[in-house]
């Protein structure tokens, strides 16, 4: 059984060359499972409305607003489309305030939709929640499902007794995620004494006890550095190639996107904006880094690199844009190391920036057609 | 269509087994700062010193047992159990609920294999039994110290204890139904507060009920509060568990009736959760 489900912007001619060249982007596909092609997130026409009361600053609109009160209603998604197969990673990013955390507040089904369907797993996660809650897990990156003033081990333990975890089945489950996720020495420490990239292990391994079937992560990498990043990421990799745990993920960090994911969906005012290979939208709108040096030495002179920009300077500092279309970011890195370097940071361009490039490429396609 | 090998929840039992493991981790998380719990409860020791000295300058004006009923001595062991059931509660609101609203740390709650008030309810009975026992300790000791013993009957302090485990389930119900409204309003401090001094005065927490003039007294026996603090104290220092089954009636009536309201807001509040952004 075949099932082609194309998004509105997929028009049928980039359909059939994707498919003749073999880039069709899982849009196509097929996972028999019981003879049945299975979809673990299927959502149609999405819509969530907040209404949030406002007021004029001051005195004056505080009173009017207790005489007067004012409501606004904010669309948060707009209709959105999607699905996801099993065993798939896929990112959903875009800037704050663009509905991710929505998406996924609802398929989690912390939130009610206001029109529009969606399930996992075959369930609709705002009625059949506490069932969906023991087939899926949920990490969010700024908030603890770990017991503050006990230590980590411990919340584990609750864990299985909330999962209803069989107790041979979690012992066995628990050694095998702390010596990957090497959470031996931190078992015994109180979660309140981690670090916070040592928390985010300890979060996405607890958050793994009862084998989960999808796994939702809402901005896991927030606020860490580059090394508990990379940890974490190739965890969650390797997690969902070995166990083909289903992942959807949100993040502002596009490495996150580049590393984890196979395909992305970019969301933008409640819509989605693009949902394409990871790969595409790398070759497309991924073209640049941006590298940030803070020299040891003052006035040291930078070496002239080809296709880098220098964006700015100052005495300790430097800002390097590097098109990695033309040279790769190693080979910069390479000339850099001969600087007398403290620290060193590659960016990707912000979001606001991709999202921008995404509009002004289809309008151009647009025009095109038009012509 | 539904996936063919989703894990089920178990039943009844399986719930219960959940609330009470979150109890004993609550407990667990509670001995993390037993030194600040100790700490906490100087007040009590305070408390009682000072009602022993102004029930001993009372009695030299007017018979203190002739006008209550009770001894000084009962008095004080009758203040320090109610004081141990008032300051048992986290805080005025005696719940986090209002916190996870407010904060959004519901959302995490919420995606747990337990529905959340029976998370809620294992989370805060653990913290509750703990510090009552704890409270009840110290104001032992004290009473001890300042007043000596009295005759406790084990069959009524059994009664005592029992009922007063009741009347924490019972309000924590009406603590939820308070805080479940702060999915309309900003803030549920205000009513959680006068609940809160509800129970303080009009359950009986200085006096018993005994020692209040006729009318007002009346008044206090027809309201519920009385149940939650005067009742189980009362017992705790009588020598036979008096009025104890009737005490059990009325609290578990008020429980039923509290559970309505509790529940219904909270389906009703479910739907208005607007965790909007990150």
């Amino acid at each position: 059984m075949l099932s082609l489900v194309c998004p509105s912007w997929y028009d049928s001619r980039t359909a059939a060359r994707e498919s003749l060249t073999g880039e069709a982007i899982g849009i196509a596909r097929i996972l028999p499972i019981g003879g049945h092609l299975m979809v673990v997130v299927r959502v149609d026409g999405l819509r969530k409305e907040f209404t949030r009361r406002t007021r004029t600053p001051g005195l004056r609109g505080l009173l009017r607003s207790y005489v007067s009160p004012r409501h606004e209603t904010v669309v948060a998604l707009d209709g959105i489309d999607f699905e996801m197969d099993d065993g798939e990673s896929l990112a959903l990013i875009g800037p704050n305030g663009a509905g991710k955390s929505t998406t996924i507040k609802t398929l989690t089904g912390i939130l009610h939709p206001t029109s529009g369907s969606a399930t996992v797993l075959g369930l609709v996660p705002w009625k059949e929640r506490t069932r969906l809650s023991l087939n899926i897990a949920t990490v969010f990156g700024q908030r603890s499902q770990l017991w503050f003033h006990l230590p980590a081990g411990e919340t584990f333990d609750l864990l299985a007794h909330i999962y209803e975890i069989p107790r041979a089945e979690y012992q066995a489950r628990k050694t095998a995620l702390v010596e990957r996720f090497e959470l031996g020495p931190l078992l015994g420490t109180a979660v309140r004494k981690l670090s916070l990239g040592q928390r985010m292990r300890c979060e996405i391994a607890a958050s793994l006890l009862h084998r989960p079937r999808v796994l939702f992560l809402d901005e896991p990498t927030i606020g860490l550095d580059v090394i508990a990043k990379q940890k974490i990421r190739e965890l969650v990799s390797e997690l969902n190639r070995n166990e083909g745990v289903s992942v959807l993920l949100t993040s502002h960090d596009a490495g996150d996107i580049e590393r984890l994911c196979k395909r992305v969906i970019v969301i933008n005012h409640g819509t989605i904006v693009l949902n394409d290979r990871v790969s595409t939208l790398k070759r497309r709108y991924l073209r640049r880094k941006v590298i940030g040096l803070r020299l040891s030495d003052a006035d040291v002179t930078l070496p002239a690199i080809e296709h880098t920009t220098l964006l700015s300077r100052s005495r300790f500092g430097a800002k390097l844009e590097v098109d990695t279309d033309r040279v790769a970011v190693p080979a910069v890195m390479a000339t850099l190391g001969r600087l007398p370097i403290a620290d060193i940071t590659i960016e990707d361009p912000p979001m606001e920036e991709i999202i921008a490039e995404i509009y002004a490429a289809r309008s151009e396609e647009r025009g095109r057609v038009d012509d | 269509m539904t996936s063919p090998d989703l894990k089920e929840l178990g039943g009844p039992f399986a719930l219960l087994k959940k609330v009470l493991v979150i109890s004993r981790a609550t407990l667990a998380s509670q001995f993390a700062y037993v030194g600040e719990q100790v700490v906490r409860t100087t007040f009590l020791v305070l408390i009682l010193y000072i009602f022993t000295q102004l029930w001993n300058a009372t009695d030299r004006f007017q018979d203190v047992r002739e006008a209550t009923g009770f001894s000084i001595p009962q008095l004080i062991w009758y203040l320090a159990f109610t004081e141990s059931i008032i300051m048992s509660a986290a805080g005025i609101r005696g719940t986090s609920v209002d916190h996870d609203v407010r904060t959004g740390d519901l959302a995490y709650r919420l995606t747990k294999p337990i529905p959340y008030p029976c998370f809620q309810f294992g989370s805060d009975l653990g913290t509750r039994v703990f510090r009552f026992f704890l409270n009840l300790a110290v104001g032992i000791g004290v009473s001890l110290a300042v007043v000596g013993p009295i005759p406790l009957a084990p069959l009524a302090v059994l009664a005592a204890i029992s009922l007063t485990l009741l009347v924490f389930v019972v309000d924590w119900i009406w603590v939820f139904s308070i805080s479940v409204l702060s999915f309309w309003i900003e803030d549920t401090f205000g009513i959680h507060l006068l609940y809160r001094r509800l129970l303080m005065l009009l359950g009986g927490m200085l006096l018993p009920l005994e020692a209040y003039p006729d009318w007002l007294r009346s008044v206090c026996e027809r309201l519920p509060f009385a149940y939650m603090v005067y009742h189980p104290s009362r017992l705790f220092v009588l020598d036979r568990p008096d009025g104890f089954l009737h005490a059990v009636g009325v609290v578990l009536i008020l429980g039923i009736v509290g559970l309505i309201p509790a529940l219904l807001l909270y389906r009703l509040g479910l739907r208005q959760v607007s965790a909007q952004g990150g």
